[in-house]
């Protein structure tokens, strides 16, 4: 199957798939990156957008980076969720699963609702 | 923007921007690192990862600055927090020293008190700006005779009006009038002032109800109306509104009541306004006289006080020529309303600000030096965190919050102190302080004694915050007292004693030359007698009294009900009294050269009963007093004081010789010198007379005259038979203003008693705190020497010799202080030489019995100390850690 085309992420999305993506622990950004990319593989990210996404979210103290040693030896800065960014990825998640059933709900129905 | 924040990045903390770098730099190595493991060639791989990353430029540019935002909002919290533990931090440690702390936060708030209270009271009166419009446009302006200041002739004013160019207007008024008010109860004296049309408008002052008086009131022919002062209006009709167009009965003419001026209108201040010009036909207001008149004028907004004044005098000059008779040697000069209304009491203030001050200073040094003994005792701790990392700035940083906690805790209770002191100070209702009523602790002193607080704070934290950042040393770490950084500090303390003693001289010894010309003021021979004489105002209306004949009845009448009440010594009617003459007139002597026009000496008038002199007790010096029968008709007399006689007549007998009112050509009459009595002080305490004549009642008209009563009853008694006995002979004559000559004086002792009383409680605060002070140093000097103490009581020393050695360095610092504090006293002697009477600002009494008693004090303080450190066991110091 040939993949689709890739889709714009929609705003502020970005935001909660990088705290997903460090939801299982500390993460330099290339290993974010690759995350994104290999679970989803839809979105066209720049790279340098997550960065971007890495420092707004530690600036926002929901994530908290830093430097150590990457697994190849080199000086990287790792990012770490903090309580605030693990309380926020819940709530978000939470709500895009309600809108998500929610125009699911309207986009598969087959009968016009009352 | 940018390149500053980078500035502080690098110097204070890590460098972001190298770290952005870093961190993109990682990521593009790694991903062109997996695509090249790939397959792909390094260049190509290399492209790719660049397009895959997007602009670098443009997120390296995001990520700064969001990194930037986090770190100076971490840093703000930091500090915070820092802040809050330091706060914490000292507020432990001063509750281990609760005597320290609270030592401290006294002298502070003494300090702190005196200037705060001080400042409340200049605020008040000095620097709030009057409650006009543009008040510094406004001038008062009068007229001169030689260097005299005097009141403005009317024509002279309606002269200005029309020709002087440098003002927008100018106005008149004349606040020295009285009115007897009838038809509303008994008879009542009022307070009133007469104003020309224009002189609300040239204040800009509003009415507080209905309208205030204009041009169209201000004409002969204008119905007549009046205004009333705020005050009159709550105390006499209540604030009933509907005072407003009724009439008023005053000196038997109708006014109709337009308006109520505001409270803060307090000029003229009086109890009803009333147009001028209704009483510009009377003889006071003709070109040669000039009655009571105060010229009001406001500048145009481009003319300053100097030109609008010489084109005053052009006016002046001019009428000097058109008018060489009425307006011979008048002149004209103004200065701003404020300078009038507070313009006496500046000097005073000023020395006060100065004074407090000193106080505060004293404050200061003595807690540096509080601060500094501590610090010794800290230095361990401060050794300690240092040894274990704080940083410099951080272990001064923690003793300056300390010192400014204390300090701010020190002006909380300053601003009580100020509050209380304020309070007690308008309580005291200084006639001497104008304005009163705007003095008092808002929020200008609130401000000002929270910065002098947090500037004090820093000031006398500084020393041994400084000294904190350096004690790294090893000695310090070992807790020995007697480490070499000891010495020194002792050798600050005791310098800063020195000062403190220095500047405590300073206020001792103008306390006493301020005490010494009180004295001398209150000492002041007035040439009369004051104690058990009343004065009372009687004034017969010009309406029922057309006559002279018909007032001389009725004040006839009245001395003769006066002197008949039981308990009345004796009673004379007068013009004037001593302490408040307001006749002054050019006179002539027949013999002597005739004075050049404008240059006739100006004497004190008065028109007496012959039992004047016996009532107030003023001596008669040659010749005899006035007598009864000194009647109309007979030979017209006149009895001259001391220094006319002194003058006039060196080293002859005045007795005998003529003199008259005016130029000698004019028509008045001769009158013959019968007597010389004593000079009275008639222009205030400090001013030599300027000589008096005394001219016999029943040969001069009088309308308005004082009641002079010599009686041992109660005031409050007396006056009530006074007030029968004015009604007996004329029942719609109020008597007014009723005091005693004892009262009088004390008025004008008062300003003299509160800047002497104020200054003398700021110098007893300095005295305290330079003994604390003494005291403070020698007895840590005498702990921190315990061992040597014991050392040469071991090898020998006396008990005695150790007293003496002790004391002696307290005397060391005492005799310096003393020293720096005359040199200063001396040096500072011009500035309160103006405020002193009697006494000269070097005065050496006052310097020696200063020096003494502060050697004296210094001894006390240093005793116990002394008495101390002879009691210390050798053995036991010896041993001592």
């Amino acid at each position: 199957m040939a993949d689709p085309a890739p889709m714009e992420l929609l705003q502020g999305t970005l935001d909660v798939l990088v705290l997903k993506a460090l939801s299982w622990g500390a993460r330099h950004g290339h290993q974010v990156a690759r995350v994104i990319r290999d679970s989803t593989g839809t979105f066209e990210v720049l790279d340098g957008s997550l960065y971007a996404a890495l420092h707004r979210l530690e600036e926002r103290g929901l994530v908290e980076g830093d430097w150590g040693l990457s697994d190849r030896g080199k000086r990287a800065k790792f990012y770490n969720l903090t309580a605030a960014g693990r309380q926020r990825l819940k709530a978000e998640t939470a709500t895009w699963q309600r809108y998500v059933a929610a125009v699911s709900r309207l986009l598969t129905a087959t009968i016009e609702p009352a | 923007m940018r390149a500053p924040w980078r500035r502080y990045l690098r110097f204070w903390g890590n460098d972001l921007d190298a770290d952005v770098d870093d961190e993109f730099r990682f990521h593009l190595e790694t991903e062109i690192e997996d695509l090249v493991a790939r397959g792909m060639s390094p260049a190509t791989a290399r492209a790719e990862a660049l397009r895959r990353f997007g602009h670098v430029d443009a997120y390296r540019q995001y990520c700064r600055s969001a990194d930037a935002r986090r770190l100076g909002r971490q840093r703000r919290t930091e500090n915070i927090s820092v802040l809050i533990q330091d706060l914490r931090f000292a507020a432990r440690s001063l509750r281990r020293q609760p005597a320290f702390a609270a030592i401290a936060v006294l002298t502070i708030g003494l300090g702190i008190g005196a200037t705060a209270g001080i400042f409340s009271v200049v605020n008040g009166v000095l620097l709030k700006p009057l409650p006009y419009p543009e008040p510094d446009r406004l001038v008062t302006l009068w007229e001169t005779l030689k260097d005299d200041r005097i009141a403005v002739s009317y024509q002279d004013y309606l002269d200005w009006r029309r020709r002087q160019r440098g003002f927008e207007d100018v106005a008149v008024y004349n606040a020295f009038q009285a009115f007897n008010m009838t038809g509303r109860g008994t008879a009542e004296r009022v307070r009133g002032a007469l104003v020309s049309g224009n002189l609300f408008r040239v204040l800009g002052a509003r009415a507080e109800l209905g309208r205030l008086i204009t041009e169209s009131d201000d004409r002969p022919d204008a119905p007549r109306v009046a205004v009333l002062s705020d005050g009159f209006f709550q105390t006499r009709f209540g604030g009933n509104r509907s005072i407003i167009g009724n009439p008023l009965t005053l000196d038997g003419g109708t006014y109709t009541v337009i308006g109520v001026l505001p409270p803060e209108v307090r000029i003229p201040g009086r109890d009803v306004v009333l147009p001028i010009e209704l009483f510009a036909h009377t003889g006071a207001y003709t070109r040669e006289n000039h009655p009571s008149l105060i010229g009001l004028g406001r500048l145009k907004p481009s003319v300053s006080l100097e030109r609008a004044r010489a084109d005053l005098q052009r006016v002046s000059a001019e009428l000097r020529v058109e008018f060489p008779k009425g307006s011979a040697g008048i002149g004209s000069d103004g200065e701003p309303l404020m300078d009038m209304v507070v313009g006496h009491i500046k000097p005073a203030l000023r020395m006060l600000v100065i004074a407090a001050g000193l106080v505060l200073l004293v404050a200061c040094v003595n807690v540096a030096n509080l601060m500094l003994a501590r610090a010794a005792t800290r230095e361990r701790e401060l050794a300690v965190r240092m040894a274990l990392g704080a940083s410099r700035g951080r272990a001064v940083r923690q003793v300056l919050t300390e010192s400014v906690a204390l300090a701010l805790a020190g002006g909380l209770l300053g601003v009580t102190i100020a509050y209380l002191g304020v309070k007690f100070i308008v309580s005291l209702k200084p006639t001497s302080l104008p304005r009163l009523s705007d003095v008092a602790v808002d929020r200008n002193v609130l401000l000002f004694a929270t910065v002098v607080s947090a500037v004090t704070g820093v000031l006398f934290g500084l020393a041994p915050a400084l000294r904190a950042g350096r004690s790294r040393s090893v000695a310090a770490l070992r807790g020995s007292d007697r480490s070499a950084s000891a010495m020194p500090r002792q050798r600050v303390r005791a310098m800063l004693t020195v000062a403190e003693v220095a500047l405590a001289v300073v206020l001792l010894a103008d306390a006493s030359l301020l005490i010494r010309s009180f004295a001398a003021l209150a000492a002041v021979d007035l040439g009369f007698d004051p104690a058990h004489v009343v004065v009372s105002l009687v004034q017969l209306p010009e309406a029922r009294y057309a006559t002279a004949e018909q007032s001389r009845a009725s004040f006839d009448q009245l001395l003769e009900k006066v002197r008949a009440i039981p308990g009345v010594e004796s009673a004379a009617v007068g013009t004037d009294q001593p302490l408040g003459s307001n006749w002054q007139t050019g006179v002539s002597f027949e013999g002597l050269p005739a004075f050049a026009p404008g240059q006739a000496p100006l004497l004190n008038a008065a028109v007496v009963d012959p039992s004047y002199f016996e009532t107030l007790r003023i001596p008669v010096l040659a010749g005899r007093a006035l007598s009864s029968d000194d009647r109309a008709g007979q030979t017209p007399v006149v009895v001259i004081s001391e220094s006319v006689a002194k003058k006039y007549f060196p080293g002859a007998n005045p007795i005998g010789r003529r003199m008259k009112q005016g130029q000698a050509a004019d028509t008045n009459g001769w009158r013959t010198i019968v007597g010389v009595v004593k000079d009275t002080r008639t222009d205030g305490l400090t001013e030599g007379s300027r000589g008096n004549f005394y001219m016999p009642r029943a040969q001069e008209e009088m309308r308005r005259g004082l009641l002079v009563v010599r009686s041992a009853l109660p005031v409050a008694q007396l006056t009530v038979s006074l007030r029968a006995a004015l009604a007996d002979v004329d029942k719609d004559v109020p008597l007014a203003l009723t005091q005693t000559m004892d009262a009088a004086v004390d008025e004008l002792l008062e300003q003299p008693k509160f800047s002497m009383s104020l200054l003398a409680i700021f110098a007893v605060v300095a005295l305290a705190l330079a003994s604390v002070g003494i005291y403070g140093v020698v007895s840590y000097g005498v702990t921190q020497r315990t061992r040597e103490i014991g050392v040469r009581m071991a090898i020998g020393a006396e008990r005695r010799s150790v007293i003496r050695l002790v004391l002696g360095e307290a005397l060391t610092m005492a005799m310096i202080g003393v020293a720096i504090g005359i040199a200063l006293a001396l040096l500072s002697a011009k500035a309160i030489a103006a405020m002193l009477y009697g006494v000269g600002p070097r005065d050496p009494a006052v310097l020696v019995g200063v020096s003494a008693f502060l050697l004296v004090v210094a001894l006390a303080a240093a005793l116990a100390p002394a008495l101390r450190a002879a009691r210390i066991d050798p053995m036991r110091a010896i041993r001592m850690d």
